[in-house]
């Protein structure tokens, strides 16, 4: 479909096709997380004086066209059109209406060929002809027949097509600078943490994964990728896609000011080092962060949400916990993506234990990865009393036996939810904290290869 | 048009003239380690399950031996998993720095050889149906794949919209395209020679599950349990004689973390009206060629049991990893069976359990069946104490026609000194009628008073484990026939059923009105 009648082009569209005289365009490529890339495409390009309508190719399939805009000495711009109308058999039939086509038909019998012209009159479900004074539908009896069209139609295309109608002064040959924003590019970062716990240490790579889907290869592109999330005026769906996917590893945001990438509004830049061909249908892998020996250690965690009976021990979840900054070796601000962790086993080959995704996230955050449940630590909670207290309090008393079959001791964070107004503890084996209004919070010791049985006694209103 | 597309040909050649391309064809030597990812889908034999891209997961480490000149090369590697995650992949062993890595999955179909041609000359031939003469035409590529339309002497025609038998003959395939997804890595080398590198990824459709066989004594105080590692390779690559292991234990997964899903790009003919026809039939489905009958060395595998052949077990974390006994072939669209337990006389109690509990029919009370249940106790001194991976257990037992199937029950990871019951069916020998003798409010409660009577018409006496679940808050058992206790939050009675006999035990509810 044209954005304007053929009429209004006409006069611009016999100008010959300048794209051919194009040089090999210089490309810079801006990449975002959220499927959106910045494109600067230079080109030298011969323009004529006067009007001319320039064709730009290869430009990306998945351009937002409204988002385009030209640049060149002494060039203006008059009009811009995206041409989207695909050229295929069906359509050039449709275009065909009213006009005369070349009809070769095969005897089946002998082979023999013969032509005829004919009026295309409709195309509805099938092709009907006027043939001399005769009407017919195209090949209703199945007789192979060709039909020959004498040209293309002015906007039907084999690909979405840029076109820039411009005014120069001057003719000559130039560079010009189109930039847009297009879908089909993005970038995440893949972060590899090889976790030594008997040392706390973890090594951190991260890389950054950039794909093009967009339909065509930027060849020798300068590429940076910014990591932030930039607002954009999208769907809903798009938004949860984004969104819903971050799970929080952040325990605490952190202050420190990364002296690496440089920033520009609140977002951080990572240039790639050296020009680059970016391939369409390509995932493209550069590393980006690369340190050794930062401190970090295994967290267990397990945590209700009410109060409640379990009839079978749970699994307590297992997390490496570091913080992002100088001081603990780890001193980087980490872009969002997933991260993979892996241990050595006993024969020294790492393995992958667990992934997880982390946000972006400031140095010196305090992160804690989940990387699974542990086969061997376990939380079994039972409510031993439901009680009654004043108006619209309960009492539960709780037992939860945390359980341990490593050899060696371990201490489990059990988080109790589920306390609302005015709730309180009675009494408790162990200390806890008051995490906030509504959380409880113990640290549990467990001996090797044996179990710790927490009491307490709460009052909470619904 | 056609000088355009010539230009970006000779600009495609032009960047990669520069620096050395290298093909790693298969790797010398792999080492697999298989997690496990969701239940095994038990209601469909592995050979004839589908390969599902998303499920399963492997560790795949492959050393390889590769020939680099000085200065830059680009290496691809072939002879991978086809489901690799390529940004999961680590590369050691390259002398010098990794500039970048690529994964390239423009793949050569129909439709992309066709796109690439658009305004390339190509030959079109026709050939007449009735003399069988073919006439070769030189045509230009005017538009594709969405239904290609050829521009011959001057004018125009579609492809394949005649009824006629056409086809297009291309020069030569496009460069840039892969007949599959392809991992490169472009590396600088300060040195030409011979370097062992190695690559090491996760892939999908790797997936193992353990299952277990409990052989019950003809006594029925103890079960010798038997537990297998069930391996299964979905995709159509083969490891040979790779060190194998199994992580047990639930990790943490991104539904991300999946091969890259290269698009075929078929040719449509988009031709008019209700007439058009498929301009190319539909690629057929390969073949797989599944190994229905194993081949003879996994029947050995299966049947020969001793020590040595028991997977070991070690710590990985906070899993359990199990290393094959000695390396093997992962072989494409295989499942492989090995064991890892072997425990002999591991003493089981035969439990038959019965709860009340709010979905109980209290109402219209009739005699129901018992869950019967064998408990284990997985610690060292009761003959087992070993971690037991998820999965499923078979309950045989010894009849006078040999074993039967007693029952199934599904298992989670169970580490050592957990409890182990194995609910393996409902007794119709031993059954529970419950019935309300009073249902009455008193100071505030609500009260019931309450008759369980438990038959026995097995043989011997039975154990019969009895729950009554809270009624309310404040909940509160009394004048119980015999005294209750606690479990699980319930109250809990334990109470001999003599053989042919009976047990009545009566108490009394109370919970806050």
């Amino acid at each position: 479909m044209s954005r304007f009648p053929v009429a209004l082009l006409a006069g611009v569209a016999f100008i010959p096709a300048l794209a051919v005289a194009q040089d090999a365009p210089r490309q810079s490529l801006t990449i975002y997380n959220s499927n959106l890339a910045l494109v600067q495409d230079t080109r030298t390009q011969a323009v004529a004086a006067g009007r001319s309508r320039l064709e730009f190719k290869d430009v990306s399939g998945q351009i937002r066209p409204e988002t385009v805009s030209l640049s060149g000495a002494g060039v203006g711009v008059v009009e811009q059109n995206f041409d989207f109308d695909l050229l295929t058999p069906g359509k050039l039939m449709e275009k065909a209406i009213g006009r005369q086509v070349q009809i070769v038909r095969i005897n089946p019998g002998n082979g023999q060929q013969t032509t005829e012209t004919a009026t295309v009159l409709s195309v509805n479900e099938g092709v009907v002809l006027k043939i001399g004074e005769r009407i017919e539908v195209l090949r209703e009896d199945d007789i192979p027949t060709r039909v020959i069209f004498d040209r293309i139609p002015e906007n039907l295309r084999a690909r979405p097509t840029l076109s820039v109608t411009v005014d120069s002064a001057s003719a000559g040959v130039r560079p010009l600078t189109l930039t847009y924003l297009t879908h089909g590019l993005s970038w995440k970062a893949d972060y590899v943490a090889l976790f030594d716990e008997a040392g706390g240490r973890l090594d951190l790579q991260g890389w950054v994964t950039l794909s093009n889907n967009s339909g065509v290869t930027y060849r020798d592109a300068d590429v940076q990728l910014v990591a932030g999330d930039i607002n954009l005026v999208r769907s809903e769906q798009e938004y949860f896609a984004r969104y819903g996917q971050r799970r929080g590893a952040t325990r605490r945001a952190g202050t420190e000011t990364p002296t690496g990438p440089e920033s520009v509004a609140d977002y951080y830049l990572y240039p790639l080092p050296a020009r680059t061909t970016v391939a369409q249908n390509q995932t493209k892998q550069v590393s980006f962060l690369d340190v050794k020996g930062g401190r970090a250690r295994k967290g267990y965690a397990w945590r209700a949400y009410g109060f409640q009976t379990l009839e079978e021990p749970q699994a307590a979840d297992v997390a490496v916990e570091f913080t992002n900054s100088t001081a603990g070796g780890l001193g980087a601000q980490l872009p969002a993506g997933i991260v993979r962790v892996y241990v050595k086993d006993q024969a020294g080959e790492p393995k992958f234990v667990g992934e997880n995704r982390v946000d972006h996230t400031p140095q010196g955050s305090d992160v804690s990865v989940k990387i699974g449940e542990a086969f061997d630590v376990t939380v079994q909670p039972t409510v031993v009393a439901h009680e009654r207290s004043k108006h619209n309090h309960s009492r539960y008393r709780m037992e939860y036996v945390v359980r341990n079959a490593r050899p060696q001791p371990v201490t489990v964070t059990l988080r109790q939810g589920g306390m609302w107004r005015d709730g309180k503890v009675l009494e408790e084996s162990l200390k806890s904290t008051r995490v906030d209004a509504y959380n409880l919070a113990w640290d549990v010791p467990v001996p090797a290869n044996g179990e710790t049985r927490l009491t307490a006694y709460i009052d909470t209103g619904h | 048009m056609r000088a355009t597309a010539s230009f970006a040909l000779a600009l495609a050649l032009a960047a990669t003239g520069a620096e050395g391309q290298i093909v790693s064809e298969a790797p010398q030597r792999a080492a697999v380690t298989i997690y496990r990812d969701g239940e095994p889908d038990y209601s469909t034999p592995a050979y004839e399950a589908e390969l599902d891209p998303w499920s399963g997961l492997a560790l795949i480490s492959e050393t390889r031996s590769v020939d680099l000149p000085a200065g830059r090369s680009r290496i691809s590697f072939r002879g991978v998993a086809e489901t690799m995650v390529a940004e999961t992949a680590a590369v050691q062993g390259l002398p010098g720095a990794v500039i970048e890595r690529n994964q390239d999955y423009d793949l050569l179909s129909p439709g992309a050889l066709l796109e690439a041609a658009i305004g390339e000359t190509v030959r079109l031939v026709r050939t007449n149906p009735v003399t069988g003469e073919a006439t070769v035409r030189p045509a230009v590529v005017r538009s594709a794949p969405h239904g290609p339309v050829l521009e011959v002497d001057g004018r125009i025609e579609p492809l394949r919209c005649s009824g006629l038998p056409e086809r297009i003959v291309f020069d030569r395939a496009p460069d840039g395209l892969s007949e599959r997804p392809t991992f490169s890595v472009l590396a600088e080398a300060p040195r030409a020679g011979r370097y062992t590198v190695r690559l090491s990824y996760l892939a999908t459709g790797f997936n193992w599950a353990a299952d277990y066989v409990a052989k019950l004594a003809p006594d029925g105080r103890t079960v010798d349990l038997t537990g297998w590692l069930t391996l299964v390779n979905h995709t159509s690559t083969s490891f040979a004689l790779a060190p194998t292991d199994v992580v047990a234990g639930e990790l943490s997964r991104d539904e991300e973390t999946v091969p890259v899903q290269a698009e075929a790009k078929p040719v449509t003919t988009g031709c008019w009206g209700s007439l058009d026809r498929p301009a190319i039939p539909p690629l057929p489905i390969p073949e797989v060629a599944y190994r229905m009958g194993a081949p003879a060395m996994d029947n050995v595998e299966e049947i020969v049991v001793t020590g040595s052949r028991v997977a070991v077990q070690s710590e990985l974390g906070d899993y359990k990893l199990y290393t094959l006994p000695e390396p093997t072939t992962v072989a494409a669209r295989q499942t492989k069976q090995v064991l890892f337990l072997d425990q002999k006389a591991v003493p089981v109690e035969r439990v038959y359990a019965f709860r009340v509990d709010d979905d109980t029919e209290l109402d219209d009370p009739e005699p129901g069946p018992t869950t019967v249940a064998l408990r284990l106790r997985n610690e060292a001194k009761t003959g087992l104490g070993k971690p037991l991976p998820s999965g499923v257990v078979a309950v045989m037992a010894p009849s006078e026609r040999g074993l039967v199937l007693a029952g199934e029950d599904k298992v989670k990871d169970t580490p050592v000194g957990l409890p182990l019951d194995l609910e393996i069916g409902r007794s119709s020998d031993v059954q529970a009628e419950v019935r309300v003798l009073r249902d009455w409010e008193e100071g505030g409660f609500d009260r019931k008073a309450m008759e369980v009577t438990f038959t026995n018409a097995r043989g011997q006496p039975v154990l019969v484990e009895h729950r009554q679940a809270p009624t309310g808050e404040d909940f509160k058992v009394r004048r119980a026939s015999e005294r209750a206790g606690f479990l699980k939050g319930d109250a809990f009675w334990r109470l001999q059923v003599p053989a042919g006999g009976q047990v009545r035990l009566t108490y009394e509810v109370a919970a806050r009105s």
